[in-house]
């Protein structure tokens, strides 16, 4: 996906969202009806008058609820004035103590009609009430108001107590019958409310019904907490969690959460310990996760996510995602409108989406939801990712993972009631924004879903006309899409080397170990010559291929002091580590000798030396040292253990091997070596074609076992006709790929071709 | 692709005969290594390697001849190798192994050898 498409993408999301929303954005009936101060003053009256409490100095704070079941009776049914005794859409106004544990909630319908009173705390601290007949008739009678008289008490009763009250009245449909109670424990005023009982198959399902998305939400926060626990005790998210990246998010999330409760009312649950617990535990573990799925292939996808959490805001990386993420963020928004327009009974859900229209400070009650699920939200869809290898085991676990975040997509849904709406837009969105993740990466997939409920709360706040609060956060998101869109322009690019510091810190052991094995690997590829040095009348080119991360290849370019050029390429005994190890040691040995070294027999010598020195004959290198004249073509050869080199002669186009005797490099003292080694001299013609080359061309394997073998190598060579060196390198290369199949390389390839100028200009 | 390798141990004339099989490489090796160390450690510094079942070697494996031939020798021993199948014969040479050790046809040969050596010296 390339960052040309993304206004389109945003364009055609934005619209999509635009035109969702216009069609299916429900606000319950009477809902601009709702006056939070007059309601709140109601309240207080209402509580006097039934319980002579004085409640007007207490805190308060309301939210509208929705009793869906109830408004859709009433859809169908309802055709006399006792069916409209209770409104679907009502408003709670909690009232609190500052000094004590007491608590008192009032519900009220938009018209300021009681639905119930309920003391909570302590009942010591209740209001006493003396003549409980009395009581009860009253409470009834300033509930149920002029149709107080068409209750009739309740028979047959559960429980036959003299301080509980039951009544029922009848409605125009035998579905539906109103009951209200009272409840005067032991002489404390407790409850009085009145509520719809459906009959029989009117029941609709409960589950969904206003709390129970409460009750969805607070399962998926226990079980996530209750996961992340269990990880940290096992000691196994211990230690990978970034504690003090962790704890340092966890606080920025908090205060934005404190803040945003505060400004919405709630003072109770800004300051509610257990809320920040679970969040720093969340945040903490998100990291956690972070640091483990970064060790793995996914790390590409987490970078910038980290790089957030980490506050490199200002790099590009960073910029792109958000952007991205800002983009997809209207497409990930329709979702839930879209799927609203398939089932009609979808209704808002008040009090996460319309309460922020009533608050105080609305901009900001429209934040609240956004922290809070921007805490969990991350945790849930990702600790999967903390368990993923106990997950690959256990079947089970993946589904409850899927069902859980399901339960998040379903409960962070703008709509309730309805299970299908709920489940069709969950499994949508997740499958928008794993999409998303897969395309941009996570912190992609963050924003899209955040801003997705940014976008909802704009709308909600537009068609409720309330144009300042919605300018505001229109105005955060334009300062977010600018800072982004800054940040991806002229942010800082991430080296290569600042990608490995970051992501060193989130590997495993294992992976650290991985990753300095392809440091090594980088440094080793470092060690060859990056380009074939200038040589008149001669091309070259040359490649070495380790068969695992370091190898014990090595080929190499050096002057020597008569002017001619020598090349070199070595094998050390053995693979990986200690190979590679010896093989820099060769490097070095070579270096230093090479500009002091007349003739190659001196120069092969002197490297034996070393080696046998250093390697105490365990492990050995073999080598072909050749010195090119350029002015003469005539070319010198050590074979010191080696692969003998093969020569194509352009006029006939056969090739032949060379093999001079000679003895590995550091296998035997400096005498037995000196006698067995031997320098050869031979003169390239115009064209003719020198290969240089490791045993793991020669002895590379296929699936039955068979050797490529020398003979196979003479033959590409021969069949090269014209073809310069880096073609008759490509050739061997594919010859030996195409023998070789899938089977793994065994073995270092290294490969240098020598070429003398066909038309035999030597300048 | 775990290549097979094994070394059976014997003695004949009180010469350690060693006949390996199979794959001789950088994961083999060290049973080999193994196996000679064995012998020297029991004071058998005369010792043959039988090669006619051993069907490739590596640097690694060549590595483990250079490794105890200096001790050997420097103990009045020797290691000879026989019986080497031509591609095994080739890394040899390519090497230069003939000009450190004394590769001979077969078993019967090298101990020959040794008795021959032995008679010279004695």
């Amino acid at each position: 996906m390339t960052p040309a498409r993304l206004p389109w993408i945003a364009a055609i999301g934005y619209l999509a969202f635009a035109l969702a929303f216009k069609l299916n954005w429900r606000a319950p009936q009477d809902w601009n009806r709702i006056d939070l101060p007059a309601l709140s003053s109601r309240a207080v009256r209402l509580v006097e008058d039934m319980t002579n409490f004085d409640v007007s100095n207490w805190t308060r704070q309301s939210a509208p609820r929705m009793d869906h079941a109830l408004d859709q009776w009433r859809r169908s049914n309802g055709r006399e004035p006792i069916d409209g005794l209770l409104t679907p859409l009502y408003v709670v106004i909690t009232f609190r103590d500052p000094l004590s544990t007491s608590a008192v909630e009032v519900m009220l319908a938009p018209d300021g009609h009681p639905r119930g009173i309920r003391f909570m705390g302590p009942p010591r601290q209740h209001p006493e009430v003396k003549d409980f007949d009395v009581e009860a008739e009253a409470a009834l009678t300033r509930l149920a108001g002029s149709f107080a008289t068409r209750f009739e008490p309740e028979t047959g009763r559960a429980e036959d107590r003299d301080d509980r009250f039951r009544w029922t009245a009848k409605t125009s449909s035998p579905s539906l019958v109103w009951r209200a109670s009272v409840n005067l424990d032991r002489g404390r005023f407790h409850a009085a409310h009145i509520e719809p009982v459906f009959q029989g198959a009117a029941q609709p399902g409960r589950f969904l019904q206003g709390g129970g998305y409460d009750a969805m939400q607070g399962l998926v926060m226990l079980i996530a907490g209750v996961w992340c626990v269990f990880a940290y005790l096992s000691g196994w998210a211990r230690r990978i969690m970034d504690h003090r990246l962790a704890f340092t998010a966890g606080g920025v999330f908090l205060l934005f959460d404190a803040a945003g409760r505060l400004a919405a009312g709630d003072r109770a649950a800004a300051l509610s310990w257990l809320g920040m617990l679970v969040a720093a535990t969340g945040v903490a573990m998100t990291t956690g996760a972070g640091r483990l799925a970064a060790s793995g292939h996914e790390w590409p996808r987490w970078q910038s996510f980290v790089l957030f959490l980490r506050f490199h805001w200002k790099t590009n990386g960073v910029g792109v995602s958000v952007l991205t993420g800002l983009a997809w963020a209207g497409a990930v928004a329709a979702v839930p409108f879209l799927a609203a327009g398939i089932f009609p009974d979808a209704a808002l859900n008040v009090a996460t989406y319309g309460a922020p229209t009533l608050a105080r400070w609305p901009a900001v009650a429209s934040l609240v939801p956004l922290i809070e699920r921007g805490v969990y939200s991350p945790l849930v869809l990702f600790a999967p990712l903390i368990f993923r290898r106990w997950l690959v085991a256990r079947t089970a676990l993946i589904v409850l993972a899927a069902a859980v975040a399901l339960g998040l997509f379903a409960a962070a849904n703008p709509f309730s009631a309805g299970v299908e709406a709920s489940l069709v837009s969950a499994v949508c969105a997740a499958a928008l924004l794993t999409a998303i993740y897969y395309l941009h990466g996570l912190l992609a997939v963050l924003t899209a879903y955040k801003t997705a409920t940014v976008l909802t709360a704009i709308a909600g706040l537009l068609s409720a006309g309330l144009f300042l609060p919605a300018s505001l956060l229109m105005a955060l998101l334009a300062a977010l899409a600018a800072a982004s869109l800054w940040a991806a322009r002229r942010g800082r690019h991430l080296e290569p080397q600042d990608d490995r510091n970051i992501s060193y810190a989130y590997l495993s052991p294992r992976e650290k170990l991985k990753a300095e094995f392809s440091l090594a690997h980088q440094a080793q590829q470092r060690m060859l010559p990056g380009a074939a040095p200038p040589l008149e009348g001669f091309t070259l080119a040359a490649a070495c291929q380790p068969a695992r991360d370091v190898g014990g290849d090595l080929y190499d370019y050096f002057p020597l002091p008569d002017g001619r050029l020598g090349i070199c390429v070595a094998d050390v005994s053995g693979k990986g580590m200690p190979a590679a190890l010896y093989m820099t040691l060769t490097k070095g040995v070579l270096a230093a000798a090479s500009p002091e070294c007349g003739d190659l027999a001196q120069l092969a010598q002197h490297l034996n030396r070393h080696l046998y020195a250093a390697g105490k004959r365990k492990i050995f290198v073999t080598a072909v040292l050749a010195a090119v004249d350029a002015a003469t073509r005539s070319v010198e050869f050590v074979r010191a253990g080696h692969n003998p080199i093969l020569l194509r002669c352009a006029a006939s186009g056969s090739a032949r091997y060379l093999a001079a005797k000679g003895l590995g490099l550091g296998m035997t003292g400096g005498p037995l070596f000196a006698r067995a080694t031997a320098v050869e001299r031979f003169t390239l013609d115009p064209g003719d074609t020198l290969v240089l080359y490791s045993d793991g061309v020669t002895e590379a394997m296929n699936a039955r076992l068979e050797q490529y073998g020398e003979d196979r190598l003479k033959s590409v060579v021969e069949r090269s006709g014209s073809a310069a060196p880096a073609g008759v390198l490509a050739l061997i290369r594919e010859d030996v790929a195409a023998f070789t199949g899938a089977e793994p390389v065994h073995d270092d390839i290294t490969i240098v071709v020598l070429q003398a100028a066909p038309n035999g200009a030597k300048g | 692709m775990p290549n097979s390798f094994s070394v059976s141990g014997s003695r004949q004339e009180g010469i350690s005969v060693l006949a390996l099989d199979g794959f001789l490489d950088a994961h083999t090796a060290p049973a080999f290594e193994e196996a000679i160390e064995k012998e020297v450690s029991a004071g058998h510094n005369r010792i043959v390697v039988d090669c006619a079942r051993l069907a490739y070697i590596s640097s690694a494996g060549l590595g483990v001849f250079m490794t105890f031939i200096e001790e050997v020798r420097e103990a009045g021993g020797d290691i000879k190798i026989c019986a080497v199948i031509p591609k095994v014969g080739q890394v040899f040479e390519i090497l230069g192994f003939n000009s450190l050790f004394e590769i001979v046809g077969d078993i019967p040969q090298a101990v020959a050898r040794f008795a021959h050596s032995r008679a010279e010296g004695g």
